[in-house]
């Protein structure tokens, strides 16, 4: 019997099935296209550390107050004196008080204590500097000599000074400086002048005037007190800058913008003066003010508050020791003037605790450093599963691996890579020769810089690599930051460098050995199939650019090994061009011939396979591209003598 | 491949040898043989020697027969060389000369039988089982099952004029022979014809084209125009399980009537002439009628459309051969038909010798089939010596198988009458040489006429008249 049999039309896109992996371009000619987005993705947050907790305690002193100069003036009269000398004198110049006469000569005979009246300003302190000046000016009209006096603690019962004027002319005044520094003195003191004398005016007549006599002056200046009971008065007992070291590991910051966090701050004073405290984070902005507080904390008490940290735009190089990652904090403690007597001492302290916390960063810039890090490695799987019935080697002509990036972080980083594929039948891994990638970074903050670099056959093994038809791509490596030491980084919070890769292969290529193969379910479990012997002819319009050697396999359906085959006489190729351009179709008409061994191994097979071995025009030396429209028309009748 | 071939073998053994029970219509060594009461189917007008007659229920009359124009069993299985094993060989069939050959078979059985003699009047009754099937096949057609269709491309093989006739009755009958005048007798039978079933084929175009192509490689193109009534068999042919015996023969849904006439017309006393026209009628088939025929003219196949490469739900086979059986579109419809039955025509011509012992005849039979008419002579020496005993010989020729000689003999020993035909004896020696066979047989009880009245007042032994 002969009849016709089956028509079937192959086109190149169907022969290399549905596959989402293959796309047809404009010209027809079918691309096999692979896309992995995020191949790498650096975040903020990879480049730097943000402390989610940072806390700093500091400890204030109150440290050496002032007090106020006090200026207390007493005077020695003749009359004050007139009891301690000679009684001749004494009613000598008691007779003459007023006259003007010859002063007589005199001296004590015991000492003179004059009582200053007590200083209002403090009970007693313990100076660490200041001055008492002492002035002494003689009233009298006649030269005093051998002056001594004491002055004298009255509460202490301590000399304070002992002063020693050898002469001292009429209307002269003299000086004398108590140093203060590492005295406890009470606030009542008293001049004992141990001596005074004078040889009188003679032969001059001088106005007696038992109202005159000396002046003592003691001005206190210039006094810091340690400790004592006084009453205090206004004054700055802290105004300095204090730090908050922001640890970003190994980044050195310059700026940070928060997004969000707090800044918590409590004071704990344990002194018996209140405080007015002012607090200002110097170096940061919100919108363009200064975050300040200025509050009193009364003697002996806790006080705390909070500032949010979002929005702050804070400068971290103040600290000329250290220009990053510093955050200045202002303190100025003002002890407010007391209207009693307050007891203090200069170790009593105010504690302040600042807690920075839940800190995330809109953007940093400093210099993160040069740092390397490890790129996880992730597996790439191609679908290649077009060629999965094809094989045999493929030298693709014009194959192209895309990196494409957008690069937001202001950072230089370079990118040590391994891509490398897997050779589903051996194992064998592939190397595809890309050795590192210099990301461009923006120059401006906000900026992003998008860019690709391509890979094909002039620059990587890409043709090497594909020929050996990986299943899959593995992808590892580090990347390092300020490989090329540019120190100017700038991160944003949403910053990022995300790389892509795309995998394009335009089906163009060359081959001496191609062999698809295919099943087909022929027989559907037929058992017996009554044919003796027979032929099986092909009418062929073969517009693929391929010489075709057909077979049909028949494999035993327990084992799958190939138990019988009949082969085809060649197709021919289409005619191409010089491009390996398809120009026309050659018609070809084939015979396999098979027996009836053939057909009974038919019989133990539950599919047929299709094996066409191919190679490319011109003996496989003209690179031929694959457009779906190139079709393969058969027409197969068959020839069978029946065996019922 | 030998339990095929032997089942095979088997069934064309069955086909031709079965229906070797007996040949009813085709009896021409029966013919004229009336001392035989069944010779009456053949001529009404023949009257038995009886006046009374019974036909014991299906053993009075069983006949059956074959006749292949083109090819005997022996033609066909042939020895392998070498091997004393049988294998079928088609390529005697197919050389045949002849464009159309046709295989026919019949079988008739006689359910009930009477006949009695009513003064010169002889009745018939009674009721007969009657299935007759033949198959025409053309040369090509033979070609193209042996061969196949490789030889043929580009030729054209005629297959118009094949198919299948087939018929099954009951004929209810009442007949009647009657003397005319002296030495006229006439006869009249009326049957009554319940069909039981009927497959008829009508091949008024039907060939097969194998062209090449020179895209395609081959173009098979059939000319169909066909057409096929059928009645009572879509209860066998749809379902066998449910098949009903008892409802198949009682179904009188197929009404059909025939008139069979016949004259015997003695010329003298040693020559007679009969003549007769058998089944001459209609049937109408009403029960289960269908009728399938073509709805193109003509069909043209150049394979299947197949698509390897997507996820088909059928196999490449599984498709193509559901395109082959959907090539073709039939149309069915259930309108009522009748047939015409296969009217027959005998002219027979009788001489006896004097003492009317032995006798003489020729014979021409015809039968007019579906396209054509098909002829037999036939030329009979019979012999009887009594009343009780007659032996016939007899040559017959058919066009397609001119050797025949046949034998027929009956027996009467009261009351019973054993009777035996055959148109060709050599089928009971080597049956698978032959084209044509046919065998009739039977018991009936018979009372003869001892009293004749027909005129003159004579004694009839077969057919010869002899004095008291």
């Amino acid at each position: 019997m002969v009849a016709p049999f089956i028509q079937t039309e192959l086109t190149l896109r169907n022969l290399m099935g549905v596959d989402s992996s293959l796309q047809i371009g404009d010209d027809s000619l079918m691309v096999f296209y692979y896309q992995r987005d995020s191949i790498l993705n650096i975040t903020a947050d990879n480049l730097v550390e943000i402390p989610d907790t940072v806390t700093s305690y500091y400890e204030f002193s109150l440290g050496d107050l002032t007090i106020g100069d006090i200026m207390q003036a007493a005077s020695v009269t003749l009359n004050d004196l007139l009891p301690y000398v000679d009684p001749a004198v004494a009613d000598t110049l008691s007779a003459n008080d007023g006259n003007t006469t010859i002063f007589p000569p005199f001296q004590l005979q015991s000492p003179v204590t004059v009582d200053l009246s007590p200083y209002e300003q403090y009970e007693t302190l313990t100076f660490s500097a200041g001055y008492f000046d002492i002035q002494i000016t003689n009233q009298l009209p006649v030269t005093l000599t051998n002056i001594r006096f004491d002055i004298m603690d009255v509460v202490n019962n301590s000399v304070v000074q002992s002063v020693v004027l050898e002469q001292l002319f009429a209307g002269e005044v003299a000086h004398d400086t108590v140093f203060l520094k590492g005295k406890t003195l009470s606030n009542t003191f008293s001049y004992v002048i141990h001596s005074v004398e004078s040889e009188g005016s003679y032969p001059d007549s001088v106005l007696i005037d038992l109202s005159k006599g000396l002046s003592l002056q003691m001005n206190a200046r210039d006094m810091y007190v340690v400790s004592g009971v006084a009453k205090i008065e206004n004054q700055i007992i802290y105004s300095t800058h204090e730090w908050v070291n922001l640890d970003f590991g190994d980044a050195r910051l310059w700026e940070i913008l928060f997004a969000g966090g707090e800044l918590q701050y409590q004071m704990q004073s344990y002194l018996n003066l209140t405080l007015n405290i002012l607090l200002q984070l110097s170096s940061a902005s919100v919108d363009g003010v200064v975050p300040e507080n200025n509050f009193d904390l009364p003697a002996n008490s806790f006080y705390e508050s909070s500032w949010g940290l979002a929005n702050m735009d804070i400068d971290l190089t103040r600290d000329t020791n250290q220009p990053f990652n510093r955050m200045p904090i202002y303190l100025e403690l003002v002890v407010q003037p007391t209207v009693n007597m307050v007891a203090f001492d200069s170790s009593d302290k105010v504690k302040a605790t600042f807690v920075a916390k839940e800190m995330t960063a809109e953007s940093v810039n400093g210099n993160l450093g040069k740092h390397l890090y490890l790129i996880d490695e992730d597996t790439l799987q191609l679908d290649l599963s077009f060629f999965d019935n094809i094989t045999g080697q493929i030298i693709f002509d014009n194959p192209v691996l895309t990196f494409s990036y957008q690069n937001g972080f202001g950072v230089p980083i370079v990118a040590h890579t391994n891509l490398y594929g897997v050779n589903p039948i051996t194992g064998d891994y592939l190397d595809f020769g890309i050795d590192s990638i210099v990301f461009n970074y923006p120059s401006t903050e906000g900026e992003v810089i998008s860019d690709s670099l391509i890979f094909d056959k002039n620059n990587s093994n890409i043709v090497d690599f594909l020929a050996e038809r990986p299943d899959k791509l593995i992808f590892s490596g580090d990347y390092q930051t300020n490989w090329n030491n540019d120190t100017v980084n700038f991160i944003t919070r949403t910053s990022l460098l995300k790389a892509n890769t795309e995998i394009r292969v335009p089906l163009v290529f060359s081959t001496t050995s191609l062999v698809f193969t295919d099943t087909v379910d022929f027989l559907n479990g037929q058992a017996d199939i009554p044919v003796g012997s027979g032929a099986l002819h092909l009418n062929v319009d073969n517009g693929l650019p391929f010489d075709l050697e057909i077979s049909l396999l028949v494999p035993d359906s327990v084992t799958g090994e190939i138990i019988d085959h009949v082969d085809f006489d060649m197709i021919k190729s289409a005619v191409v061009d010089a491009g390996g351009n398809v120009l026309s179709p050659t018609q070809s008409d084939v015979t396999a011939v098979f027996n009836q061994s053939f057909i009974q191994n038919m019989s133990r097979a539950n599919t047929l396979q299709l094996r066409a071995k191919t190679v490319t025009a011109e003996g496989g030396s003209i690179p031929v591209g694959l457009y779906s429209d190139y079709k393969l028309s058969v027409a197969i009748s068959f020839e069978a003598k029946l065996q019922p | 491949m030998r339990a095929d071939s032997n089942i095979v073998r088997s069934l064309v053994w069955l086909i031709l040898i079965l229906p070797a029970f007996s040949l009813a219509q085709s009896g021409l060594t029966e013919y004229g043989m009336s001392g035989i009461p069944q010779a009456s189917v053949q001529n009404p007008a023949f009257r038995p020697h009886a006046s009374l007659i019974i036909g014991l229920p299906a053993m009075s009359s069983v006949s059956a027969g074959v006749y292949n124009t083109a090819f005997s069993f022996d033609d066909i299985f042939v020895p392998k060389p070498g091997d004393d094993s049988l294998h079928l060989d088609l390529t005697r069939p197919i050389s045949s000369k002849t464009d159309i050959n046709y295989f026919s078979e019949n079988v008739a059985i006689d359910l009930l039988m009477l006949g009695f003699k009513i003064n010169n009047t002889f009745l018939t009754m009674g009721v007969r089982n009657r299935l007759t099937s033949r198959v025409y096949y053309t040369n090509d057609l033979m070609k193209f099952v042996w061969q196949g269709n490789a030889d043929y491309v580009d030729q054209q093989l005629n297959l118009t004029g094949s198919g299948v006739y087939q018929e099954h009755l009951n004929d209810y009958y009442l007949g009647l022979s009657f003397p005319v005048t002296y030495g006229i007798d006439m006869g009249v039978r009326v049957n009554f014809l319940q069909g039981l079933s009927n497959l008829e084929t009508q091949t008024p175009q039907l060939a097969l084209l194998t062209r090449t192509n020179q895209q395609l490689g081959y173009e098979l193109i059939a000319q169909t125009d066909f057409q096929v009534h059928t009645s009572g068999l879509t209860g066998l042919l749809t379902d066998s399980s449910s098949f009903s015996p008892v409802d198949y023969f009682l179904a009188f849904n197929n009404i059909g009537f025939s008139l069979d006439v016949g004259i015997d017309a003695r010329l003298g006393d040693q020559f007679a002439v009969q003549a007769s026209v058998i089944d001459f009628g209609k049937i109408y088939w009403y029960g289960s009628p269908r009728t399938y025929s073509s709805s193109a003219d003509e069909v043209s196949f150049t394979g299947v459309e197949y698509d390897f490469t997507t996820d088909n739900e059928n196999t490449p086979s599984e498709v193509y051969l559901d395109s082959l059986s959907s090539l073709l579109h039939v149309n069915e419809n259930r309108n009522i038909y009748a047939t015409t039955l296969r009217t027959k025509l005998f002219v027979n011509g009788q001489y006896f010798t004097l003492n009317r012992k032995n006798s003489f005849n020729l014979l021409f039979a015809g039968r007019f089939l579906e396209e054509s008419f098909e002829y037999a002579l036939s030329f009979g020496y019979t012999f009887a010596p009594s009343e009780k005993f007659a032996i016939k010989l007899n040559y017959s020729y058919l066009k397609y198988a001119p050797l025949n000689v046949g034998l027929g003999f009956y027996f009467n020993f009261k009351p019973f009458q054993i009777y035996f035909t055959t148109d060709n004896l050599a089928a009971a020696i080597k049956p698978t040489g032959q084209k044509y066979m046919g065998f009739h047989f039977g018991i009936n009880i018979l009372i003869p006429s001892s009293y004749h009245n027909d005129i003159p007042t004579q004694k009839q032994i077969g057919n010869t008249i002899v004095e008291p």
